[in-house]
């Protein structure tokens, strides 16, 4: 029996310490919450987001993926703001799922979209790439909003180079004018984006973030008072017993 | 164009204001749940009402059910809504329910919060509220908020 019960106690000793370790992770994540709650009413997306990261990275709940998403937007994270609201989606218990593809489809409106077209100078050894990572020609390829770097690159080095400014909303073709095969990579040229079409601009949404407060909300003791009448007349906001009656909130 | 744009504003006053009527019940009465905190949580974050009820208290509301109405701000960033309410018996046994609900513009729409005996001591994770004595996701859209007319 003696050895029976050294690995139960020892168990439930384990146990008892990952459940303390458990609950220490979810109070950091919750101060986490709260401090990316306050940076986001101080409108500073930067803090909120990287609160908002540490709080679903110790606690990955939807409730946190909301909010992240949001600053995510904000920031002009909007690839990853995508994949955010895509997660909570796969979430078992989508919560407000309706509202989050409102806000996805949003997002996926805001998103740049960059196509490349290359000219006949472009052989077969040649490679596009889009901020370091090589893409194909002629697909419209969805990009963060900012500057973005595009190039060609023959034999490993750069024989074309452009920058173009993905605004949100915009959908940019890009035409390259490539070297023909005998040019060498000395012979790099960073050449202006030669923007040939831009056939579906977007008007971008004005910004409407919303966030959500799940996460350690306390009940908090108050003030009592007077008596007032449930009361209602034709469009008047309705006056219920609870003082004042009637909140406006904001 | 001023007459029309006249016009469209006094059709905008005319309308139902866009509001949540915020309906706290108990089968226990105000004898044995003399006592509710209420929290109301608006689009901004930011606590809008942060109230105790106390029957006890003189000049305190009238019975059961209590209610208070939440008015949306026209300029909100959005239409969310966060209620937290928890009663007190005269034994010091706590009752709690939550909503996380949402606007529906140019609607009067009611949130009934109940604090019934069944769910005496439940304690409810987070994101969950106990409903008829059992805990239950908290999240309630506002298309399935019943009209407020059709409640009071």
């Amino acid at each position: 029996m003696r050895t029976l019960l050294l690995p139960l106690a020892l168990g439930v000793a384990l146990l008892g310490q990952a459940r303390a370790a458990a609950q220490e992770e979810e109070a950091v994540a919750r101060r986490e919450f709260r401090a990316g709650l306050d940076a986001a009413r101080a409108e500073d997306w930067q803090e909120a987001l990287e609160h908002f990261e540490r709080a679903y990275e110790l606690v990955p709940r939807s409730s946190i993926l909301a909010n992240l998403a949001s600053a995510q937007r904000q920031t002009g994270q909007l690839l990853a703001a995508r994949r955010s609201y895509q997660l909570w989606l796969e979430d078992p218990e989508p919560a407000l799922t309706e509202r989050v593809r409102v806000e996805l489809a949003e997002v996926q409106r805001l998103i740049p979209q960059i196509t490349i077209e290359v000219d006949q100078g472009f052989g077969s050894g040649d490679a596009i790439t889009l901020d370091g990572d090589e893409v194909r020609q002629d697909e419209a390829i969805d990009v963060d909003p900012g500057r973005r770097s595009i190039a060609v690159r023959r034999q490993g080095e750069v024989v074309v180079q452009v920058r173009v400014d993905a605004d949100p909303g915009e959908r940019e073709v890009v035409s390259l004018v490539v070297p023909a095969g005998g040019i060498t990579p000395r012979d790099v040229a960073i050449a202006d984006a030669v923007q040939a079409e831009d056939p579906g601009e977007v008007e971008p949404a004005p910004s409407r973030t919303w966030l959500w407060v799940t996460l350690g909300v306390v009940a908090v003791a108050g003030a009592a008072v007077a008596l007032a009448l449930a009361t209602r007349g034709g469009a008047d906001p309705f006056r219920g017993s609870i003082p004042p009656g009637s909140v406006v909130v904001r | 164009m001023r007459p029309l744009l006249l016009a469209v504003m006094l059709a905008g006053c005319a309308s139902d204001p866009t509001e949540v009527v915020l309906v706290i019940d108990s089968d226990l009465g105000t004898d044995g749940l003399p006592r509710v905190e209420i929290q109301v949580l608006g689009p901004s974050m930011l606590e809008e009402v942060s109230t105790t009820i106390d029957f006890r208290e003189p000049g305190s509301p009238p019975p059961y059910p209590l209610t208070l109405g939440l008015v949306r701000d026209p300029s909100a960033p959005n239409s969310f809504l966060a209620v937290n309410v928890s009663g007190e018996d005269e034994s010091g046994r706590v009752l709690r329910a939550s909503a996380r609900t949402e606007f529906v513009a140019g609607e009067s729409r009611a949130l009934v919060l109940r604090l019934d005996a069944v769910c005496v001591d439940v304690n409810c994770p987070e994101g969950a509220t106990c409903r008829e004595g059992e805990c239950v996701d908290d999240i309630l859209l506002g298309a399935d908020l019943p009209r407020a007319d059709d409640v009071l």
